[in-house]
């Protein structure tokens, strides 16, 4: 019977190698010697894991880690009426761009949770044209408690980041306290009425369609809907109001607090009327607003919850009345007075 | 490999007259190429001449799945001429390409197909024409995406990385999500070689981004929803989702350019890609898709910097 003497390359020690053995370790400089060439080691992946999964080694120096996941935090940009909201990468290279929401009072949990819930069942909604509506939305990445960094134990939600839109409707207001031109405002409502109709059809009413909740892009037609806390299924009763917002809640949602496609209509009609400077609670508008616009904004921030309120149809509608108005459509973006 | 030299003039040539082809005809492969099968395969190398003494690395794994198969043939009819002229015209130093067609082990005859590093247009759209558009794939709703990242992770050596420490590019096209877990024993079947434990792929990917700077790339929007989500927590903002499969090469050749800091901002990046035969329509679209990119990047014009 033949014999197979091994040695190792490294110190010439004879080896003595299990049966069926693939690597045996000299016992003598301690080196690990493959015996069979096609023999991989999935430990050298595991260890490649660990280094890649270490923020240490991509150079942040702190974050804040949920589950196995880890997150450098940036700054501070909006201020939510429960949470905090930050920009963040995920601390690992290739990074991910994120926005993480860290709830200030364990209190507010219920609410922050079922916003979380919101956003997850509208990415899953089949509606008509989801696959782009559904990522206008705040995509949600990640929800868990923080286990380490600045705010150990704060529920956090980690959202897509989507670049371009920095200002508020409140920014624009206070940008243009007598309001913005009236050719701009028929993109910005037709961009709403598209996001609330994809909501509609997905069964789930806004229920806070509020300046603070809408952000314009910068040099581009483009609209974001985010603050999902009140959202819910229709016919639902409404779980928040903002109190300071609140003359933008059409009568009836305060009154009879039953969430319907109509009160996100009317209240996106007074979000419009505020940005063209006008007065929300009544839906007027400026003189210098054409007619027929002011009307519709006017007859829109009345609609009464038993009208149905078909969001496409009056998206329909707006692009007739600006063909009308305005002329065929152009690109005019809002500006904002330090870009102008 | 990688010998030769690039000529567009060649490679429009070879490509003319494809677009009346049928399928069938400019695909011959009805089984694996024998010189693609990656059974026993050591290495693929791109590797430094005197012709080419900065090579770099260029990775496509084409999904050859049912779902899919447009992009390899949009690439062999009339776009890969486009992605060289892109990286031509920003002096891109001798790139080099390899070809990876992806399929799915537990269902396809050809679950993965490697060609070499190639430098020259006849080259490079030979191992591209090789390929078997097997069309299979299961209805799982996976690919074996992660066996062909593990293929270039263990049996590629790149001298860009290994003389001057840069990473070559993949490009990974594909509408699936991974397998979560790379069985040894797929591995064994397929490539050879005996691994001692399964693999998760997050491991996979930990190990190819030592040597790679990876990219998937997502044909549409529609198809978007199925796998974004677990790709992006795999890469992060290096998945790309288009608005059309036809915009792949500019795409691509965007996100290098991003990637090797050769446009100052976007609007150079998209002067560029005009300048280089991408359509005036496709224009936003391709700008859009490539914007996550040169935000992440730094670049101005990428959106609005936070803290960079």
């Amino acid at each position: 019977m033949a014999e197979r003497a091994l040695k190792c390359p490294q110190c010439n020690a004879p080896l003595t190698p299990s049966r069926f053995a693939r690597s045996v370790v000299c016992p003598f400089c301690g080196s690990t010697v493959l015996l069979d060439e096609q023999a991989v080691p999935a430990e050298r992946f595991r260890a490649a894991f660990r280094a890649w999964s270490s923020p240490e080694n991509h150079g942040y120096t702190s974050w804040i880690s949920i589950g196995d996941s880890h997150w450098a935090l940036g700054p501070r940009i909006a201020q939510g009426e429960v949470s905090d909201v930050h920009a963040a990468e995920r601390a690992r290279w290739p990074t991910e761009r994120a926005l993480l929401k860290i709830l200030r009072d364990h209190r507010d949990e219920a609410g922050f949770q079922h916003e979380w819930q919101v956003l997850e069942t509208l990415q899953e909604s089949d509606a008509p044209v989801a696959a782009r509506l559904a990522a206008r939305l705040p995509q949600p990445i990640l929800y868990g408690a923080a286990t380490d960094g600045a705010r150990p134990g704060a529920k956090v939600m980690v959202l897509r980041w989507a670049n371009g839109f920095v200002h508020t409707f409140e920014d624009v207001r206070r940008a243009y306290p007598r309001g913005i031109e009236p050719r701009p405002s028929i993109w910005i409502w037709r961009r709403i009425l598209e996001l609330l109709a994809f909501l509609h059809a997905s069964g789930c009413v806004h229920g806070a369609v509020l300046p603070p909740h809408l952000l314009v892009e910068q040099g581009e037609h483009g609209v974001r809907l985010v603050g999902f806390r009140a959202a819910d299924r229709t016919g639902l009763p409404l779980r928040d109001v903002c109190s300071r917002c609140e003359s933008f809640y059409p009568p009836d949602l305060l009154g009879s607090r039953k969430l319907a496609p109509a009160a996100d209509l009317a209240m996106s009609a007074r979000c419009m009327a505020a940005l063209l400077g006008g007065d929300p609670a009544s839906g007027e508008v400026p003189a210098s607003v054409p007619a027929p616009l002011a009307r519709e904004i006017g007859r829109v921030s009345s609609l009464h919850e038993s009208s149905g309120g078909d969001a496409w149809q009056l998206h329909k509608r707006l692009g007739e009345l600006a063909r009308e108005v305005f002329g065929p459509p152009a690109f005019c973006p809002l500006k904002m007075p330090k870009e102008a | 490999m990688g010998y030769g030299n690039y000529s567009s003039d060649a490679h429009e040539a070879l490509l003319r007259g494809r677009q009346v082809l049928p399928t069938q005809q400019v695909f011959q492969q009805r089984t694996t190429h024998p010189l693609m099968d990656p059974k026993g395969v050591r290495l693929r190398e791109s590797r430094d001449s005197a012709e080419h003494p900065q090579s770099l690395g260029i990775a496509f794994a084409l999904d050859v799945t049912g779902s899919m198969g447009s992009i390899p043939e949009l690439l062999a009819r009339q776009q890969l001429p486009h992605f060289m002229k892109v990286l031509m015209d920003c002096k891109v130093p001798d790139p080099q390409l390899l070809f990876v067609a992806v399929g799915d082990a537990t269902s396809d005859h050809s679950p993965l197909q490697v060609g070499q590093f190639e430098s020259t247009a006849e080259l490079m759209d030979q191992w591209l024409t090789w390929c078997h558009l097997e069309g299979g794939g299961g209805g799982s709703g996976e690919e074996s995406y992660e066996l062909a990242l593990y293929f270039l992770a263990l049996h590629t050596e790149m001298d860009c990385w290994v003389k001057r420490q840069k990473r070559g590019y993949l490009f990974m096209t594909g509408d699936e999500k991974p397998y979560p877990i790379l069985s040894r024993h797929v591995v064994e079947a397929v490539t050879g070689d005996r691994l001692d434990d399964d693999l998760k792929v997050g491991e996979v990917v930990a190990e190819l981004q030592k040597t790679f700077v990876p990219f998937f790339v997502i044909p549409d929007h529609d198809r978007r929803r199925r796998c974004e989500r677990t790709w992006r927590d795999l890469l992060g903002d290096h998945v790309l989702c288009m608005d059309d499969p036809a915009d792949v090469c500019f795409v691509t050749a965007g996100a290098l350019l991003l990637s090797e800091g050769l446009v100052a901002d976007v609007r150079e990046l998209e002067a560029t890609l005009l300048a280089s035969g991408m359509p005036k329509e496709r224009r936003s679209a391709v700008v859009r898709t490539l914007q996550p990119i040169a935000k992440a990047q730094g670049v101005k014009g990428g959106g609005w910097s936070l803290w960079r």
